[in-house]
């Protein structure tokens, strides 16, 4: 009895050791691309939580947090919601090792005491000026890192706004030029612009809306009274902006509806956003109901960026000519994973994202997988072809399943011109290139292999159509002869 | 091979060559069993042979059973169908001269989509819309061939086919309902007395 008891709880004990090992193999959410079949193919873990900051490693309240932002020197600025009770609202400032150095709830404004009410967004400058959405109370909040204020943007006083428009900043970023852009709630116009001193200067990045023929038809004979019943279509509310080094904006639209949630604008609003990926779309998943909202966007110092779906908890991330590379996250309560993920970020090889919902911050540190596409990437866009088809060749040893892999192998042999080689990898990603643009993919390596194919074999082909013609003609000229012969003799035989 | 001329002869030349078929007993059922046959075989070779580039499915599997209802099952659900509408508007055709008919009139589809299958093999996007408009052709082509074979078959006017081809479809739709709600029925009768068994078993 003591010896089966004794057995047992060894055995108990190495299923819990194997059990534990598994845990901290495996993270508590899936990681998996898109076929170009819309297929989910699963692949090996891109990025592994690594920690996980809160109000313990903190030291203070993460109340609700709604934004953060990092400078150069790796400080760190997380922007707390707060509760209903003033001063609850703060920016919790800390440094690389995440000891909060600053905590400010509060400013000086006309010698009076002011806070901040339900703020949304933040920004800080590389000159440290901290710009704070101050969403309830409808403004913008400039101050320094000491907590002076220096610049309060309210509605702007322009005729454009009636009376009743709500000026409600929910996000905001800040150019090399100085630009203010603002994502104001409830405005479909676009992202606000002003200028360094808060003057509005006039929207970027609006959508135009397609006038469909069908439905000018239908409006130019319906009574006012059905044009009002038909569907209002409005232009897209945008969700975030994120500020890239050069100048460039990435833009989301948290809407299920809208054709490109993300985008990139350059300072003329025109989309940039190259989508030339094999999957042809930058989007989330591939369902037809409750699809992917996302929520914020940040790009990498190699181009690659990761998109946020607070709705399954995802992260997206394509490269910059729109290839998806990995997906992974979930929504849950363990680590590494999320409640209500309201904004992520990236440096260096860590992913940042913070948790609304689960009032904290999760660093994610990419692993040799996603290493190994980002340095294939970045050879390719380096002109080292050799060497990003090799790196493609390792990530396809991990990971056999990845079409992208084959594809980017396929397209170097294309440059390289081994067309025949680039057919068959081409086929192996089941990349047939699309119909319109035919500049890549099985279509354009096959058109190319057929001409050099045609042209190295010109003479045989030359020659045995001769040939044929030749044969044809003396098939012809026999048979000519042999009913000529056969007449002869039957006129022979009349005679006799 | 003097069935394969024949049925060369009203691919090409349709109304005297159902004429034909149907006056001159030349027509035979089992060759145009054989036609439906190799329309499914068609299929499946076009899913083997066609290139990468105008077959994503090359490499997936075929559904033998699958591919040969998908012919068969229309092929008789037409003929029954046209049978039943024409009977009632004095066509002349019998059940078998509508088999044949309809049967005979597929030939285009292999004689076109097998070397189309096998052309594919040398063309890239740039000749695609090619490929789609003999396909089309193949196509509208059969169609036609079934129009004129029931024209002549039941020897009626351009009109009278046209509405009898009409009403072959809603019979069509009646037959796939009433077939649906059969097997429905069945299917709770079937549930129905299980169910009675279990209870007894249950009981006693």
């Amino acid at each position: 009895m003591r010896m089966k008891q004794l057995l047992a709880s060894v055995m108990l004990l190495v299923v819990l050791a194997s059990g534990i090992t598994t845990v901290a193999a495996q993270p508590p959410y899936k990681s998996y691309t898109y076929t170009l079949r819309d297929f989910d193919a699963p692949s090996p873990v891109p990025y592994m939580p690594v920690q996980i900051i809160d109000k313990n490693i903190l030291g203070v309240e993460l109340k609700e947090p709604q934004d953060f932002v990092y400078d150069a020197e790796g400080n760190f600025y997380i922007l707390t919601l707060g509760s209903t009770t003033q001063g609850s609202a703060s920016i919790v400032i800390t440094d690389k090792n995440w000891k909060v150095t600053k905590v400010i709830n509060t400013f000086k404004n006309n010698g009076k005491d002011d806070y901040f009410k339900k703020p949304t967004g933040l920004f800080v400058t590389q000159d440290k000026r901290i710009f704070v959405c101050d969403t309830d109370n409808k403004r913008v909040v400039v101050i320094d890192m000491d907590a002076n204020l220096l610049q309060i943007i309210e509605k702007p006083q322009v005729e454009f706004f009636y009376s009743d428009y709500e000026f409600t900043p929910r996000k905001v970023a800040v150019g090399n030029t100085g630009s203010i852009y603002l994502v104001v709630k409830n405005d479909y116009n676009g992202i606000m612009e002003m200028d360094a001193n808060g003057t509005f200067m006039g929207y970027i990045g609006s959508n135009r809306v397609a006038a469909n023929p069908l439905e000018l038809f239908w409006k130019s004979i319906f009574s006012q009274k059905q044009r009002d019943q038909m569907i209002q279509y409005v232009p897209i509310e945008y969700g975030n902006i994120h500020m890239e080094k050069n100048g460039f904006m990435f833009v989301v639209s948290p809407s299920e509806t809208v054709a490109q949630p993300v985008r990139r604008l350059n300072a003329g609003g025109r989309d940039i956003l190259i989508r030339k990926g094999y999957t042809g779309t930058v989007s989330g998943d591939r369902v037809t109901t409750n699809k992917s909202i996302f929520v914020d966007v940040t790009v990498d110092d190699w181009g690659i960026y990761s998109v946020l779906d607070q709705r399954r908890g995802r992260i997206f991330s394509f490269s910059s000519e729109g290839d998806l590379l990995y997906i992974f996250g979930n929504s849950a309560n363990q680590v590494g994973t999320f409640k209500t993920p309201v904004a992520i970020d990236t440096k260096d090889e860590k992913l940042y994202v913070l948790d609304s919902g689960n009032e904290n911050l999760s660093i994610f540190e990419m692993t040799d997988y996603a290493r190994l596409i980002k340095t294939a990437n970045k050879a390719y866009y380096d002109g080292e072809y050799d060497l990003s088809s090799q790196i493609w060749n390792q990530v396809l040893r991990i990971n056999a399943n990845f079409e992208l892999a084959y594809v980017q192998i396929g397209r170097v042999l294309l440059r390289k011109e081994q067309f025949k080689e680039a057919m068959e990898y081409f086929e192996l990603g089941n990349y047939r290139g699309s119909a319109t643009s035919r500049d890549n993919g099985y279509t354009k390596a096959m058109t190319e292999y057929r001409k050099d194919y045609l042209r190295d074999n010109f003479g045989i082909f030359a020659s045995s159509l001769l040939a044929a013609v030749a044969l044809l003609w003396l098939l012809r000229f026999l048979k000519r002869r042999k009913t000529a012969v056969k007449t002869d003799e039957n006129w022979e035989g009349d005679s006799a | 091979m003097e069935n394969l001329k024949i049925a060369l002869g009203i691919t090409l030349r349709p109304f005297s060559g159902f004429w034909d078929l149907k006056y001159e007993k030349k027509g035979k059922l089992k060759v145009a069993f054989l036609i439906i046959i190799g329309v499914a075989l068609t299929m499946i070779f076009e899913r083997r042979v066609s290139a990468f580039l105008f077959n994503p499915y090359r490499k997936l599997p075929v559904n033998l059973i699958s591919t040969f209802r998908n012919v068969i099952g229309p092929y008789i659900l037409f003929c029954v169908a046209n049978w039943s509408v024409t009977t009632l508007m004095d066509g002349e055709g019998k059940m078998s001269d509508i088999f044949m008919a309809v049967g005979y009139a597929m030939l285009p589809m292999i004689l076109i989509r097998i070397p189309l299958a096998i052309l594919t093999n040398v063309l890239t996007f740039d000749e695609a819309a090619m490929v789609t408009f003999l396909k089309n052709i193949a196509t509208f082509w059969s169609y036609f061939l079934v129009f004129s074979g029931i024209m002549t078959v039941h020897q009626y006017g351009m009109f009278k086919t046209l509405v009898t081809l009409f009403l072959t479809l809603v019979a069509c739709g009646v037959m796939i309902f009433i077939a649906i709600l059969f097997y429905n029925l069945l299917w709770q009768l079937v549930g129905f007395v299980g169910t009675i068994y279990t209870e007894l078993l249950l009981r006693f």
